[in-house]
């Protein structure tokens, strides 16, 4: 584990990254204590530019409402959002590469059918199908990414299943007489885990993208403050006060950014065979 | 295309001509295509068979209706009906049209026309006419340039008057008789004998019209042509305007942020008049079946925790009034500034949910509502972030349901999926055409606009049905000044602004916004500089 840690920590990109999104993670949850002012009160003068009034740093929109106190709480959104569609996708997918990796035959076969079913449709539409008919609610939205997202760590699952199963320490368990489960749970998983974990990363990235891209287009709650949604808002005076999509595009691509980044420093620390000297 | 081009050229050298043109005279030039911004392509084109704004837009300057809205007394200016005359007990409506009037194919229009038109159009397909025309029992042409309406009830002749400009649109009956009118090809390839003739339409790039030689107040029109771009894009219509591809978009069809960035730029109006005959409001609609907002004590809180100058200010950025009632102020006839008002005063909704028995909770919350926002405006949308706020700053807690247009005319009017909905109902120029409605008990779930609240009292359901039986102008404007009282008093729905539309022009073009309902007419009057 330190190991990891260590050959992790090697890679500046990666552990920057790691800092920026555990910072991001604290703002969100700390939004309240941070910048107690209610994202959604329209009180204020309305469109304050950035860094002009110490009441707002980030300006106000149209309506007034404060610009940092919705980031902040469109980053809680967000934040929540993705981690809960990746976590969800990969549990799922994982259950599913497991499965179809030590069941084989025709078990295997229908899995990996359903999952190619899923693939060939493009994750966005699916989200977009999901979304409309569930309802534009953060429950729904995770779902809605979890289900196309769940796919790649089933392959990757079995995949590494289907290449640990002929290894050596396997076959000791085997023969020392593990029961099934336990060799499935206890042997192949943990060895079968760390490229899925790295995966996950990606999959948080992309949910990040798919959850600001559906409330781009009115597909989010519209209870809760979400980058997307700003974004959106911001165009209807793109030309006169720019910030205001600039702000959460910004906010939208640091955080891609960060995960991905982290993702990348995870693969590489997790595959040191593959890394460069 | 090549037309397209020597528009661009033309419009091109505008900014410097501009001025120049516009001081050197008021005569207007005859001659010149305007390029105008359309945002949707209706299927059915047919404004007889059609009556809305989108369909107008386009089609009122093909097909005419009778009679058209004008600023003043006595309000109308003759289009193919020269006059017209209610009888004493409300049950005929005599017409005098034009003579010497020709549709676009060269056949005369007549009073067989109008005849078809009413019975087997208006009253039997149109939107509005088949509520409006329900007693219509019968059209006598004595001449070809008389024509009677027959009523089976009275109808009030000043009723009539006032859906002439909408609801009466003529198209040629030999084209449509003895077809099935709603799959006429001529509701797409329109024939009328408005001062334009339909030539052709590209569906997602444009609709061409050109000058009617044969008007019948030839000279006129003043432009040689009108094309309509098809932009769905609000962004690409302001970009549109500001590179001089198009002259002119009405309907707000620009962002109203953007709107005053636009303003200042040289050779760029916008226009804030031409609508006032199409005002639409902003309401709270109100689900009584709720039982806290069956109390009128809640009801009224409600509109004392609205602020109507922020809404003016904020969402409409000034273009809109805050509302005193369903009639819109400029209706003189109708409207009365005699009637209970409910201004912005937070602590005397608090003190008024106190009374009715709602007390802050624990947590501060009286109750929880769901809002539904009508999704088709900006400012409705926004409306709803509004009045959230509004609500939660007096210990209502309310959820925003957002819907897309389908869903939410569904969720209000057929399923009553609802507490509190954002509307915006439009006056048609006479309170008993689309208003009355909104108040008028026992009507069918699924009637779309109109009192799906589970509101009724027999006292307004009495109101409104003498009132559009009543033939007396004078007394009818009385009951309608009554039905606005109980209306405020009762406030089943809180109407918090009215506004109308903005269009946005080149300052070359000239004739704009010169009647109430100058977007949807037939702009004969339009010109541009040379």
């Amino acid at each position: 584990m330190t190991d990891l840690l260590v050959r992790f920590a090697r890679d500046r990109a990666a552990l920057l990254a790691a800092c920026v999104v555990a910072g991001l993670t604290l703002a969100a949850a700390s939004a309240q204590l941070l910048w107690p002012l209610d994202p959604e009160a329209v009180g204020g003068p309305p469109l304050l530019r950035p860094l002009v009034d110490p009441a707002h740093p980030l300006g106000t929109d149209r309506l007034g409402r404060d610009v940092l106190a919705r980031l902040l709480h469109g980053a809680r959104l967000s934040l929540t959002v993705a981690f809960a569609a990746a976590g969800a996708a990969t549990v799922l997918g994982s259950a599913v590469g497991l499965a179809a990796g030590l069941a084989g035959g025709r078990i295997d076969e229908l899995l990996m059918r359903i999952t190619d079913a899923f693939q060939t449709v493009p994750g966005f539409l699916l989200a977009l199908a999901f979304v409309s008919v569930l309802g534009p609610e953060a429950r729904s939205v995770v779902l809605a990414i979890a289900a196309s997202a769940w796919t790649g760590p089933a392959r990757l699952v079995r995949a590494e299943i289907a290449s640990l199963a002929g290894r050596d320490f396997v076959l000791a368990a085997v023969v020392a007489g593990l029961p099934r489960l336990d060799i499935a749970l206890r042997v192949l998983l943990p060895n079968a885990l760390p490229p899925v974990v790295a995966f996950a990363a990606t999959n948080v990235a992309s949910a990040v993208l798919i959850e600001a891209a559906l409330s781009f287009l009115g597909l989010a709650d519209p209870n809760r403050a979400s980058w997307g949604a700003m974004i959106a808002e911001g165009r209807a005076v793109l030309v006169s006060e720019p910030w205001l999509s600039i702000l959460p595009g910004l906010a939208l691509l640091l955080t891609v950014l960060a995960v991905n980044l982290v993702g990348e420093g995870l693969n590489e620390a997790l595959a040191p065979r593959r890394a460069r000297p | 295309m090549r037309l397209t081009r020597r528009c661009l050229l033309a419009s091109a050298t505008a900014p410097f001509l501009l001025r120049a043109g516009a001081a050197r005279s008021r005569t207007p030039h005859r001659g010149g295509v305007l390029v105008v911004a359309a945002d949707t392509e209706p299927r059915n084109l047919n404004p007889a068979l059609v009556a809305s704004n989108g369909v107008f837009y386009v089609a009122s300057k093909v097909i005419e209706p009778l009679a058209e809205m004008a600023y003043g007394e006595p309000g109308f200016t003759p289009r193919l009906a020269l006059g017209w005359q209610g009888s004493p007990d409300g049950k005929s409506f005599t017409l005098r049209l034009r003579e010497g009037v020709r549709f676009h194919d060269g056949r005369p229009f007549t009073s067989a026309d109008v005849a078809y038109c009413a019975l087997e159009l208006w009253k039997k397909h149109q939107n509005l006419g088949r509520v409006f025309f329900v007693d219509l029992e019968a059209v006598e042409t004595p001449d070809p340039h008389t024509a009677i309406l027959r009523f089976a009830a009275p109808m009030p002749a000043q009723l009539i008057e006032n859906a002439l400009p909408a609801l009466t649109a003529v198209v040629p009956r030999h084209l449509f008789e003895g077809t099935d009118p709603l799959a006429n090809p001529h509701n797409q390839k329109l024939v009328g004998t408005g001062p334009f003739r339909f030539v052709e339409h590209r569906p997602g790039q444009y609709y061409r019209l050109e000058r009617n030689p044969d008007y019948w107040d030839a000279p006129k029109p003043h432009l040689d042509g009108i094309v309509y771009r098809v932009l769905p894009d609000r962004g690409a219509i302001a970009a549109a305007l500001e590179a001089g591809e198009i002259q002119l978009a009405a309907f707000s069809a620009v962002p109203l942020a953007d709107m005053q960035r636009l303003a200042k730029l040289p050779g760029i109006a916008v226009i804030d008049r031409g609508y006032e005959g199409i005002t639409y409001l902003v309401t709270v609609e109100i689900n009584h079946r709720r039982k806290e907002l069956a109390d009128v004590r809640v009801r009224r809180a409600i509109a004392h925790a609205i602020d109507p100058s922020f809404v003016v200010e904020r969402i409409f950025l000034g273009h809109a009034k805050p509302a005193i009632g369903p009639i819109p102020r400029f209706d003189t006839r109708f409207h009365t500034a005699d009637q209970p008002t409910y201004p912005y005063d937070p602590k005397r909704a608090e003190a008024l949910l106190d009374e009715a028995g709602l007390p802050r909770g624990p947590n501060g919350v009286r109750f929880s509502v769901e809002l539904l926002p009508a999704p088709w405006f900006e400012q409705t949308r926004q409306m709803g972030d509004y009045l959230r706020q509004a609500l939660k700053a007096v210990g209502i807690e309310a959820k925003l349901v957002v819907k897309d247009p389908a869903g939410h005319q569904k969720a209000v009017y057929t399923d009553h999926a609802f507490d509190l909905a954002i509307g915006s109902p439009v006056y048609r120029n006479d309170p008993a055409i689309s208003t009355t409605i909104l108040y008028q008990g026992g009507l069918p779930p699924g009637v779309p606009f109109s009192n799906q609240y589970g509101w009724a009292d027999p006292a307004m359901d009495e109101l409104i049905a003498r009132a559009a039986r009543t033939v007396h102008p004078a007394e009818r404007a009385e009951l309608y000044r009554r039905f606005q009282r109980i209306a405020a008093e009762q406030l089943p729905l809180i109407p918090v602004v009215e506004f109308t539309f903005l269009t946005v022009a080149s300052t070359r073009v000239h004739g704009v916004a010169d009647n109430p309902r100058w977007a949807v007419s037939n702009w004969a009057e339009t010109w541009l500089d040379a």
